[in-house]
This record gives structure tokens, sequence and C-alpha cells, in this order.
């Protein structure tokens, strides 16, 4: 770990934590247990580009646990559900990232948010409903997931061309 | 940073099949059942209207073959705002209460795997 790094994530944890805030008082459209936009993961994508596997682990596990911290969720099952989802998801996305320029931004921060909440309703139908029939919600959760992953893959790629290459570079 | 990439229609195709793999896949109704914590807890006739209660946490009405919460002692009140549902499958769920709410399906193999 050198300056440069630490500098970075603390700036993207930081800005992360924030967002997951902010994310809590927009209205959610579907009543479903656990559901949130999802708008936190602009970090996560942001990360994408100068991380490794073991670093993204870490980062996804402080992001998520500095934010439900300061939301007052910390150790509850909403945070058992985002937490594993996260790490899960992240890992992924890195994976197909680290393909080089086979997949666009656009599919996978789509895959991330489907792995994301199929990887929650999994949790839940296992270790707390302890029922199956939770994963009938996952349509719902896929749509409403696609939409804001489209407006976080389009927000990074946004900031990406505003900041230049030199930033994201260790 | 490149927003499309030469294979991205791969996973587009994998995830609109779990999309609509799980639209389509729909019974008839069959009885209404409340588990607590995983276990059975009651079953009630979709047809008997009335205003059911669980232990002393959560109240839910049956009305016309539909299904709603009306009260819960939990913060997010996200089972109260579920509102009505009739679709077999698809459940009322109170993380907090670790209650579910569901209408079976009438001749679904799920009967099997959920006890």
């Amino acid at each position: 770990m050198n300056t440069r790094k630490i500098a970075l994530f603390s700036l993207l944890i930081a800005f992360g934590s924030v967002l997951y805030i902010i994310e809590t008082f927009i209205p959610f459209p579907a009543p479903i247990p656990g559901g949130r936009w999802g708008f936190s993961n602009i970090t996560i994508l942001l990360a994408l580009q100068f991380c490794n596997y073991k670093d993204i682990l870490f980062f996804s596990v402080l992001k998520n646990s500095i934010g439900s911290l300061l939301t007052g969720r910390f150790a509850t099952v909403g945070y058992l559900m985002g937490i594993s989802g996260l790490i899960v998801s992240s890992l992924i996305m890195l994976f197909l990232f680290k393909r080089k320029g086979k997949f666009g931004l656009l599919s996978i921060s789509i895959t991330g948010a489907a792995v994301n909440n199929f990887v929650q309703l999994i949790i839940a139908a296992f270790l707390i409903v302890k029922n199956y029939n939770v994963l009938m919600l996952y349509p719902y959760y896929l749509i409403i997931g696609s939409i804001s992953a489209v407006a976080n893959a389009l927000i990074v790629v946004f900031i990406y061309e505003r900041t230049g290459k030199e930033i994201w570079k260790i | 940073m490149k927003l499309f990439g030469k294979f991205d229609i791969i996973l587009y195709l994998i995830i609109f099949t779990l999309l609509f793999g799980l639209v389509f896949f729909r019974n008839n109704p069959g009885d209404i059942k409340v588990y607590i914590d995983g276990n059975l807890y009651m079953v009630i006739s979709l047809t008997k209207d009335d205003i059911y209660h669980v232990e002393d946490f959560l109240s839910f009405e049956v009305n016309n073959s539909k299904v709603r919460v009306i009260e819960s002692t939990c913060p997010d009140k996200l089972c109260v705002k579920t509102g009505w549902i009739n679709t077999p499958g698809i459940p009322i769920v109170c993380v907090p209460n670790k209650t579910m709410i569901i209408i079976e399906s009438k001749d679904s193999e799920m009967d099997l795997i959920t006890q």
C-alpha cells in the first residue's frame, strides 16, 4: 500500500459512505424488504480500475460497514444481506473488468446489480425467512436494480471523462 | 472505461432469461400459509374473509381472495406498504419479525421442499 493508494481508498470509501446515507432519503418505489437503490456502488465501479481482488474485498466490506454504522443498520439482517451481496458482486464485477475490453461498463454494472440482488435473496431465503418462495420476488429486484445500475454506469463514465486517466493510476 | 464491449450480449441474455423464466412461472392459488422463522404457523383458506392475528406483532386481513397486512410492530412497515397480494408465490415478507405470509400454489412441487 503506497500513499497514493491509501488516499484514493479513503476518498472513495468516504464518498461511498455518504452516498449510502443519502440513498436512504430517496424514496424506494417497491415495498420489498431490504430494498435500496444501490447508488453507492458508483464507488465500487470507480475502484475497479486500480484494485486487485484483495483490495476490492477490503473496499466493499469497509464501504458497507461504515455506511451502515452511520445509518444505524450495522449488524442487522439488512446489513448481513447487503454485505454478502456486495462482496460476491464486487468480486464478479472485478473478474469481468479484468477481461480487457471484452465487457463494457454498462453490462458489468447490470450484472453486478443482478448478482447482488440474487445473493441477498439467497441469504434471506436460507438464513432469515427460511423459505424458498422469497426467490419469487427476484424479478422486482432485478428491474429496479437494473435502472440504478444503468444510471451508475453512465455517471462513472462521465466522472472518468471529466477527471482523466492520471488520477486513477497507482 | 468504455460503456460497451464485444461480449456484452452474453451477460444481457443470461439476465433476461432469468427474468422471464421467473415471471412466467405462476400457478393457481391455494391456501394462505404463515411462516415464522421458517416454521409453519398457520394455514387459512383464501375464501374465509376475516382479520387474523400472528402472535402479538402482526395482523392481516383476508378479503375477496386477497391478503394484506394491516398492522405490524416492525420499524419500516414494508409489509404494510406491500398492500394487497393475490398472486401465488409472491410473499409478503416482514424481515424484522421473521414472518412471511404467502398464498401457496395449488399443485406445485414447492410444498415438498418448504417445510
